[in-house]
């Protein structure tokens, strides 16, 4: 690795982006009384996880529109500066469907290339007027519904859970099986035979949600992409989908620690603050040598996701990213909990809400083991004269058990 | 136009080129067959070979045989670690904690000693005592003027290869009024002199890398005495972090490879079907490729003359737990055959493959240099601001 001019550059406009972004959510936790809202823990009730004035504001300051190509046809940014956005927001815990909105949707349509579709959603997308989600079912798992042609109308039915970011979405892009082949469109919600079921969870940041479709009819002409393109869309989305995860992680972890070590340097017992006791000074230095893991990881994620790298690299980066941020950044959230003895045992203290955060990005688009098996598979498949598993990416998606699902 | 990465590139392609025709086939296996002696004339044979070369001391000023780029070190011991290419443990300390203090600080009749290093004369350190480990400024060795002379009296630990060396480096107290730190020198000793008794301390492997060294009236001349007297403990700052990140990255590299063999070895007895060991296995290769790009960047980054704080001890830190865990899964994994002794373990390899080896081994990287409790210490007050403990005098 050597330190470019370019990227000492791009490191010079992403710390911009990253103090800018910071800024605007300080001004909103300022005017927002977030845990006012979360002490309901009705997330939904409290108009939660969506705050259409702090979305107007990132869309004014351009940052729902950074991976869509602009007038001279080249996009403003690449997913490394979405990704830091994804970390100022992971970092102050706000509820927000940015990854959904501004990452997974612009993406699959961008690489879907179907222009009506892009000239249909793009521009509603970048403004903040549309709001995504995808539902196109767990990483390694089959394509979660079933989709039959009748003349120009697509037919559609089965049930897609833990979409992320559906109580908010205007429209989600849904991956089906259509004669056997993959096929990806666009649902616009509300939509007759859809319905949505937004899920309780124990973090109230998130919205999550139960897509159930019953012979959903779909013009033709909302299809993001078919055949092996679909496979290419469901492949890269569920990819950005960790990577997007392991950035919010990372700034969820951070500030976890961080939390943890401004209390263990304030809080004093037998006369001395607590952070000067090697039990607790080095709960902390666990926590921050993870952080540092993770960022790196993340870093791995981004340079595989900006070099346009084939299939194969993305997945593994993706992997990396997915499973350094997800147990040992669940572990700091626990690490966090415990330095804050009693305080931090209260529904009033933050520390509980990094760990569900946390919890819950670990569940969503392949978790820890899922992630480390799969890097696991690939090597083993690697080996010379090893049967192993094979390439865990080579099979379709359409049959059971694909793309590198553990076995 | 090149940039400085193709620069990179082109001296990569060409250690390749040259590893593939130098590095000895079955080395390993006949370096530990070899007797001590006939051992260290191995070494000292690749030793002459890398000097010829230009690859031995990197590191070190051109004025002295050196002169590569931090870059340009780091990418060396990459390539080393990937070819497999020997290690000279026993002249590891010479040439690097050792050379670094001379050139820090040496007079230029004391530069003299490069010369030797290169020619293959080992060298110990003496810091640690029995009751000077963590709390090294505690130390007792004595050294005590007599006109223009010191006399040394005193007994050091943990010194790797003291019983093949020719010289020493040793921290010493010269004013035992002073406070702790204040009051040590450091002093190069020739090891042949009178009164200097090595004693071996087989290591948990088994191996012979360290000693006890007992000094009894040891004379030597003022012009022993390194970088000033009672100036020690600023000196042994040159010993301690003359570790710049590169040398690790050859570690680093030499640790995916020994993932590499636990790879093979998991498709090869059938456990790939097993979701616990695979999973072990995939944290191992995350975790491992994490460390390497954390390696290089530290590296890249001291290299752009940024500060880098305190990532040596946090990739210490993060390094030595991975080395346990991983060689310790093996160790779980393989079963009983890690169990049985293989000829070949009299290597001070951590990275050797028979795991049982590999896994005792990797205590090196948790209490060596600096315990992994001391470096949590040091990350929490100077990275993480905590406040010390209170220190007990």
């Amino acid at each position: 690795m050597t330190v470019t001019l370019e990227e000492t550059e791009r490191a010079e406009v992403r710390e911009e982006l990253q103090l800018s972004v910071r800024r605007l959510l300080h001004r909103w936790a300022g005017r927002t009384d977030v845990n006012a809202l979360l002490r309901t823990g009705d997330a939904a009730e409290a108009g939660l996880p969506h705050d259409p004035a702090l979305w107007q504001d990132m869309a004014d300051l351009g940052l729902l529109a950074l991976l869509v190509p602009d007038d001279d046809g080249e996009p403003p940014a690449t997913a490394a500066e979405v990704a830091v956005v994804l970390t100022e927001l992971g970092r102050g815990l706000v509820p927000s469907p940015y990854l959904s909105s501004a990452l997974l949707v612009p993406s699959a349509i961008l690489r879907g290339g179907r222009r009506e579709v892009a000239e249909r959603y793009l521009p509603g997308l970048t403004t903040g007027a549309v709001l995504g989600a995808v539902a196109f079912g767990d990483a390694g798992r089959p394509l979660p519904t079933t989709v039959r042609r009748e003349g120009d109308t697509l037919v559609v039915g089965g049930t897609v859970d833990f979409v992320l970011d559906l109580g908010s979405a205007s429209v989600c892009l849904v991956a089906g099986v259509l004669d056997g082949a993959g096929v990806v469109f666009a649902v616009d919600l509300p939509a007759d035979g859809a319905r949505v079921e937004v899920r309780r969870m124990h973090d109230v940041t998130r919205s999550v949600g139960r897509l159930v479709l019953d012979d959903v009819r779909v013009d033709a002409s909302a299809v993001v992409a078919d055949g092996v393109d679909a496979d290419e869309v469901v492949s890269l989305v569920r990819e950005l989908g960790a990577i997007g995860l392991a950035a919010d992680s990372l700034g969820v972890a951070e500030s976890a620690m961080e939390a943890a070590v401004a209390y263990a340097g304030q809080r004093r017992q037998f006369g001395r603050a607590i952070g000067s006791f090697q039990a607790v000074k080095h709960l902390c230095v666990d926590m921050f040598v993870s952080v540092e893991a993770g960022r790196e990881a993340l870093k791995i994620a981004m340079g595989a996701a900006d070099r346009g790298s084939g299939a194969a690299d993305l997945a593994h980066a993706a992997s990396v990213a997915k499973a350094q941020l997800g147990e040992p950044a669940v572990a700091v959230a626990r690490s966090c909990i415990q330095v804050h003895g009693g305080i931090g045992f209260t529904w009033e203290a933050v520390p509980h809400r990094y760990l569900k955060r946390l919890l819950l990005n670990d569940a969503l688009f392949g978790d820890t083991r899922w992630h480390r098996r799969r890097v696991a598979r690939a090597a083993l498949g690697a080996v010379p004269g090893g049967d192993a598993a094979g390439d865990p990416r080579s099979s379709s998606m359409v049959a059971d058990g694909v793309g590198g699902s553990p076995r | 136009m090149s940039g400085p990465g193709e620069d990179l590139d082109a001296y990569r392609g060409s250690l390749r080129a040259w590893l593939a025709a130098n590095v000895p086939r079955n080395w390993r296996s006949e370096w530990a067959r070899a007797e001590t002696q006939e051992n260290i004339g191995l070494q000292r044979r690749w030793l002459a070979t890398l000097v010829e070369a230009g690859y031995a001391v990197p590191h070190w000023p051109a004025e002295f045989g050196g002169g590569a780029t931090l870059m340009e070190q780091a990418v060396l011991h990459q390539e080393f670690a990937r070819a497999n290419a020997p290690e000279i443990l026993a002249f590891n300390v010479a040439l690097n904690q050792i050379a670094r203090t001379l050139l820090d600080h040496g007079t230029p009749e004391q530069l003299q000693h490069l010369g030797g290093m290169l020619r293959g004369e080992v060298w110990c350190q003496g810091f640690s005592e029995s009751e000077a480990g963590s709390d090294l400024p505690a130390l007792r060795m004595r050294a005590d003027r007599d006109g223009d002379s010191f006399v040394l009296n005193g007994h050091k630990v943990w010194s790797s290869y003291a019983h093949l060396a020719r010289w020493g480096m040793f921290l010493a107290r010269t004013d035992p009024a002073a406070p702790k730190r204040r009051g040590l020198s450091i002093f190069l000793v020739d090891m042949t002199s009178a009164g200097v008794e090595v004693r071996n301390t087989r290591k948990i492997t088994g191996g012979a890398e360290f000693n006890e060294i007992f000094l009894d009236n040891v004379r030597v001349s003022e012009s022993a005495v390194l970088g000033g007297e009672n100036n020690g403990w600023a000196v042994s700052a040159s010993t301690l972090n003359s570790e710049r990140g590169t040398a690790n990255v050859g570690h680093f590299e030499r640790f995916d490879v020994l993932l590499q063999k636990y790879t093979a070895a998991v498709a090869r007895e059938g456990l790939d079907s097993d979701d616990v060991v695979v999973e072990g296995l995939g944290r191992g290769l995350v975790e491992s490729e994490v460390l390497r790009s954390l390696g290089m960047r530290t590296v890249a980054e001291a290299a752009a003359g940024r500060p880098v704080g305190p990532q040596a001890a946090i990739l210490k830190l993060y390094f030595g737990d991975l080395i346990q865990r991983v060689t310790a899964e093996a160790v779980a994994t393989l079963g009983r055959e890690t169990q049985v002794v293989h000829e070949d373990e009299v290597l001070d390899s951590y990275t050797s493959g028979h795991w049982m080896h590999d896994h005792l081994n990797s205590w090196t990287w948790t209490i060596a240099g600096g315990t992994s409790q001391i470096q949590r210490n040091l990350i929490g007050e100077r990275a993480l601001g905590l406040p010390r403990e209170p220190e007990i005098r």
